[in-house]
């Protein structure tokens, strides 16, 4: 279905009229890297989003990659009545349905051991899902997008719930069910869901309790609508009391490869906020490796008594090899710097030597 | 002025002020002044709130009460007007919001009112510096919200600093005082966060899970706590039970939009639940909370930190609107009749609100429970106690029991960390559901319930949502057995 029709077929209350013609709508995509409309109701293929030209856009996932460059395409295009209805996935919807999992899947390691297939494909469902949902373009929640759209010169911006799913299961199902786990495994999983989910699910606010949101932005003026509630930031993680405090165990491996220096990150960091990177920085040159692999063990070892949050703990492992290319000129060392980044508030910073040298092998450990 | 703002709560008639009393034309019905306050309760409601403890705890200081005052000046932001008029203050309490209005000269008349007496008289004492100088004039009298005493159409502003969670029926109260506002008219209420109170006490269950229970370090401060998360679950857990509430000081925790659905349907024409103060992480909160349970002030440090550790595995789930731990639950009354004129194209429909199903919630960890009941006759009747603890995965209200077809209904909520200590090393129970699943009721039966001492017996839980989930028990209970539960 394309995001017109999703849309149109959602009973979505709050959500002003759909009442133009067909005729004036169009549904804008990304295509090779290039926003695209295609008139719906005619033949004509996709064509470049152009200024000032659409009156009624739709479109879906458009803001998941540099999400205020295309608010600000989007304001461009829309004519002096223009209006959008974008698909965005929720944020805190997702955030809350995978720690629910989380729970889930870490009880069915102890309650049915037996299914590990299953539980080394749910285990990458929730990594991939953790890297997806703490990269900063998917972690804007609904309020953020608003500011995007009025900071963009859209006069008026909201956001409804598409289809409202309460207690996650719906989208859990259909989450499980694409997973290709077993009957028995989602049965189990999602009777479990039940019970673990009501703890985070309770905190979401109306808006927030459907997978997908409409975001509706519209050039006119609209006397209902007051600006969001400012944003309040998350005071940072503070490691002072050590109950949950940061550790990890990162291996850093540099060497020479054809296409400049290579750096080899490898082992897990875990924080009891969301951390989505540790980034590596060799004379001043910046890469990112993505917290995203599964690595139940260190949820057995480190998170026993609970203290961290299961996601984080399931999903802690490292693993990747960082190019810097030939940005960094051929040298014996470098100056290195190693920070692990949370979603919101400052960088931690592990207490990495101050300098690598090619083929040197450093452990940082906590 | 009490003649303007009230009427006869007997016939609705017109007051007439005499020296001592208020008097009905109509019907006679007089309301006397006690120490010059109008005192409409008379003692049929009252506050387990003492004076004294309540004075101590919100300190009447220039600097307090003006602070509260700009708080709700500055979320109101643009709503606030030019003056508030003629206003009634509900739940003044010792005057902490009282005094900032009468210091900052912003209303007309001021009527103060509370349900005890004595809190008015510290009111008074607190703020009559101030009224001297205060150009109108400000009267007190007890108001419990039960008296039918406000006149239609008499006031500008209705105002409830922490008071509107206190009132049992809560939609009945703010539909009187929709007909008591001018048109044009406001009412607004601090009031807490149902959102922000969950996280919370989830968090704080979380933090209370962490120390070594043999560890009598904080052992004190730690069983302080756990009853305050305990009391805060046991509000929540029965938010729309309207019977068990009415036991409850602090009766409701409203969550935005329903108290917004409620005013619309009532009849305002606008209500917003806008931030007051706001506690992205928590933590400001526990540690005022501990403050006030008169923890020592290591552990309120060492619960801080903790909860900045914690609380963000619930914390960021709440959106910007509920990322504050109070609301300002501001309502308007239109300025004449909401006249529309349908034309083709013009304008949209009104909004209409955002209901969304209840989640049916059940599953998880296996039923666990441990319970002991004894009927017993006494000279107050025949009883039945209820003891133990009750433990599921999804959250029970009620253990429901049926002795001879007459139900009693035992709520569950009392601290039990020796059951979480036990059962839930693995943490396969919420925290915040093992902590608190205690039971320790002493339920009046019906002297019937029993022939000859003897009646059949069944028992259920009563989960949050609704649902009952019967319990394998014996079928007889006789007067004086215990009954023992295990599962």
């Amino acid at each position: 279905m394309t995001a017109y029709e999703t849309i149109r077929a959602a009973a979505i209350p709050r959500l002003p009229p759909v009442d133009r013609p067909v005729g004036e709508a169009s549904e804008i995509a990304w295509i090779d890297g290039v926003l695209t409309a295609t008139r719906l109701g005619s033949d004509a293929p996709a064509e470049p989003l152009t200024n000032g030209h659409v009156r009624v856009g739709y479109g879906q996932s458009l803001l998941t990659t540099d999400a205020a460059e295309t608010m600000r395409r989007l304001r461009a295009s829309a004519d002096r009545y223009g209006e959008y209805r974008l698909m965005e996935p929720g944020c805190r919807f997702r955030r809350a349905l995978m720690r629910a999992m989380a729970d889930v899947f870490a009880r069915l390691r102890v309650i049915a051991p037996n299914l590990t297939d299953d539980h080394s494909l749910a285990l990458r469902l929730l990594a991939q899902e953790r890297a997806a949902v703490l990269r900063p373009d998917m972690a804007r929640t609904h309020e953020d997008l608003i500011d995007l759209a009025l900071a963009a010169g859209f006069a008026a911006a909201r956001a409804f719930p598409l289809q409202p799913d309460p207690g996650g299961l719906q989208t859990a199902e259909a989450i499980l069910s694409h997973a290709d786990l077993s009957p028995v495994f989602r049965h189990i999983a999602l009777g479990l869901l039940h019970s673990t989910g009501h703890r985070y699910f309770a905190l979401l606010g109306a808006v927030d309790r459907s997978a997908w949101l409409v975001l509706w932005l519209s050039t006119q003026p609209d006397a209902a609508m007051r600006p969001p509630f400012p944003r309040y930031p998350m005071p940072p993680p503070r490691p002072a009391i050590g109950i949950a405090a940061p550790c990890w165990r990162i291996n850093l491996t540099a060497r020479a490869s054809a296409d400049g220096v290579a750096v080899t990150v490898d082992g897990w960091c875990l924080v009891a906020a969301d951390a989505y990177a540790v980034r590596v920085t060799l004379d001043g040159v910046a890469r990112l490796a993505a917290i995203e692999h599964p690595r139940p063990d260190v949820h057995d070892v480190v998170n026993r008594a609970g203290l961290y949050p299961t996601w984080n703990a399931l999903c802690a492992g490292l693993g990747a090899e960082l190019h810097f290319g030939n940005e960094l000129p051929a040298r014996a060392d470098y100056a290195l710097t190693v920070e692990v980044l949370p979603t919101a508030g400052d960088a931690l910073l592990p207490n990495a030597p101050p300098r690598i040298g090619l083929d040197q092998a450093i452990l940082i450990d906590s | 002025m009490l003649t303007r703002l009230f009427q006869c709560p007997a016939c609705a008639g017109r007051l007439r002020e005499a020296e001592s009393s208020l008097s009905c034309d109509r019907c006679g019905e007089t309301i006397p002044f006690v120490d010059g306050i109008a005192d409409l309760v008379r003692g049929r409601f009252d506050t387990a709130l003492s004076v004294e403890d309540y004075d101590a705890s919100h300190a009447i200081v220039a600097g307090s009460s003006d602070a509260q005052y700009d708080q709700i000046r500055r979320a109101a932001g643009d709503r606030w007007p030019a003056s508030l008029g003629t206003v009634l203050e509900i739940g003044c309490g010792t005057g902490l919001f009282s005094r900032a209005m009468v210091r900052r000269g912003e209303t007309g008349d001021l009527l103060l009112t509370d349900v005890s007496v004595g809190m008015l008289r510290a009111c008074r004492d607190h703020i009559a510096a101030d009224i001297a100088t205060f150009p109108r004039r400000v009267s007190f009298a007890t108001y419990s919200s039960h008296e039918a005493c406000l006149r239609d159409v008499s006031i500008d502003t209705c105002i409830g600093a922490s008071a509107l969670h206190h009132i049992p029926d809560a939609r009945g109260f703010l539909a009187d005082i929709f007909r008591a506002l001018k048109p044009g008219g406001r009412a607004f209420f601090g009031e807490p966060n149902q959102r922000h109170v969950r996280a919370l006490g989830q968090t704080l269950a979380d933090v209370l899970a962490c120390f070594d229970p043999e560890d009598p370090t904080f052992a004190d401060d730690r069983q302080l706590l756990l009853n305050l998360i305990s009391s805060s679950r046991q509000s929540l857990l029965h938010q729309d039970d309207l019977g068990f509430l009415a036991k409850l000081e602090d009766k409701h925790v409203f969550l935005s939009e329903a108290f917004e659905d409620m005013a619309l349907d009532i009849g305002y024409a606008t209500a917003e639940a806008l931030p007051l103060s706001t506690d992205t992480g928590g933590a400001r909160t526990a540690r005022r909370l501990c403050g006030e349970i008169g923890t020592t002030l290591a552990f309120a440090e060492r619960i801080e930190a903790m909860v900045r550790e914690i609380g963000p595995r619930y914390f960021d789930l709440l959106d910007r609107r509920d990322a504050s731990q109070t609301f300002l639950l501001w309502a308007t009354k239109a300025t004449g009749p909401a006249i529309r004129v349908f034309q083709a194209g013009d304008g949209r429909p009104p909004a209409p609100s955002v209901t969304l199903p209840d989640i049916v919630v059940v599953g998880g960890a296996g039923w666990r429970a441990h319970l002991t009941l004894v009927a017993e006759r006494t000279e107050a009747g025949l009883t039945l106690t209820v003891e133990g603890w009750c433990l599921m995965a999804t959250d029970i209200r009620w253990l429901r029991v049926v002795v001879g077809g007459h139900v009693a209904e035992a709520a569950v909520w009392y601290p039990r960390p020796d059951v979480h200590r036990a059962l839930n090393h693995a943490g396969a129970y919420p925290h915040w559901n093992a902590i608190c699943c205690g039971i320790n009721a002493t339920l009046p039966l019906d002297p019937r319930a029993m022939i000859d001492d003897e009646a059949d017996l069944s028992v259920a839980v009563v989960l949050s949502h609704g649902a009952v989930i019967p319990v394998p028990t014996p079928d007889r209970i006789r007067c004086a057995q215990p009954v023992e539960i295990k599962a």
